[in-house]
């Protein structure tokens, strides 16, 4: 599964996402990127933070926490901007449903009436709210942009976490 | 912290170039820096986006090319 975020002054998002259509024929090299998985053989407990699309690969990481039927603990924390950016919503509120995953969402830019989520940017004391205690030595994996990964985990490293072992993956600028 | 003007990424940013030159993905693939010493994964090291280098994590000098 492929999800792309279409951005204005992409060199390739606007063509999968506006001119690509269904039989099209494209060529894929990869998969690459094994550094930010998770499997089973890892454990936890999870700690799962995505900034916009960084949401991306850390979905993957749940899909494959189910199709295992993994038992590990997770935790992921979702930074958006508005409700109607949080991608795999559905999904999202599914996998909430599961024992063994908690999905905690923050709104960076606006909330629908209503929202009892979270209704900021992600600072310290929202990691330390949502994340497992240092002690725990959870697994933590953070992608977004630079600025949010940097941010996410110099955070985390503040509040005693150990930098090995936090993986990131960091996408640059976003236009924000 | 990152400079202001200049885009810093990680190492996975070069997993499709990487992965083009040596037939595999290398993120996970362990280097050690030629300066310093450090070992770690090629995920771990900063890449700056536009200025074609690779530095290792936690120093603040550029490996030889």
């Amino acid at each position: 599964v492929l999800t792309v975020e279409r951005l204005d002054d992409g060199e390739v998002s606007p063509y999968l996402v506006d001119e690509l259509r269904p039989g099209d024929q494209l060529e894929l090299r990869g998969p690459v990127g094994g550094y930010f998985v998770w499997e089973q053989s890892l454990g936890g407990r999870l700690f799962l933070v995505g900034g916009g699309s960084g949401v991306v690969p850390l979905r993957a990481m749940l899909r494959h926490h189910r199709a295992v039927e993994s038992t590990v603990s997770v935790r992921l924390l979702y930074s958006a901007r508005t409700f109607d950016d949080v991608i795999y919503r559905d999904e999202l509120a599914k996998l909430d449903a599961e024992a063994e995953i908690h999905v905690n969402v923050t709104l960076t830019r606006g909330q629908p009436d209503g929202w009892d989520g979270y209704s900021r940017r992600i600072d310290r004391e929202l990691l330390e709210d949502v994340s497992w205690p240092p002690s725990e030595r959870p697994l933590t994996y953070v992608c977004g942009p630079t600025s949010f990964v940097e941010k996410a985990t110099s955070e985390l490293v503040e509040l005693g976490h150990d930098s090995a072992l936090i993986r990131t993956e960091r996408f640059g600028a976003t236009g924000t | 912290m990152a400079d202001a003007d200049v885009t810093t990424l990680d190492g996975n940013a070069l997993a499709g170039v990487l992965d083009a030159v040596f037939g595999e993905d290398m993120t996970t693939a362990i280097g050690t820096c030629a300066t310093c010493g450090v070992s770690g994964e090629v995920a771990r090291v900063v890449v700056y986006a536009r200025g074609g280098r690779a530095r290792s994590l936690g120093v603040r000098h550029v490996p030889r090319r």
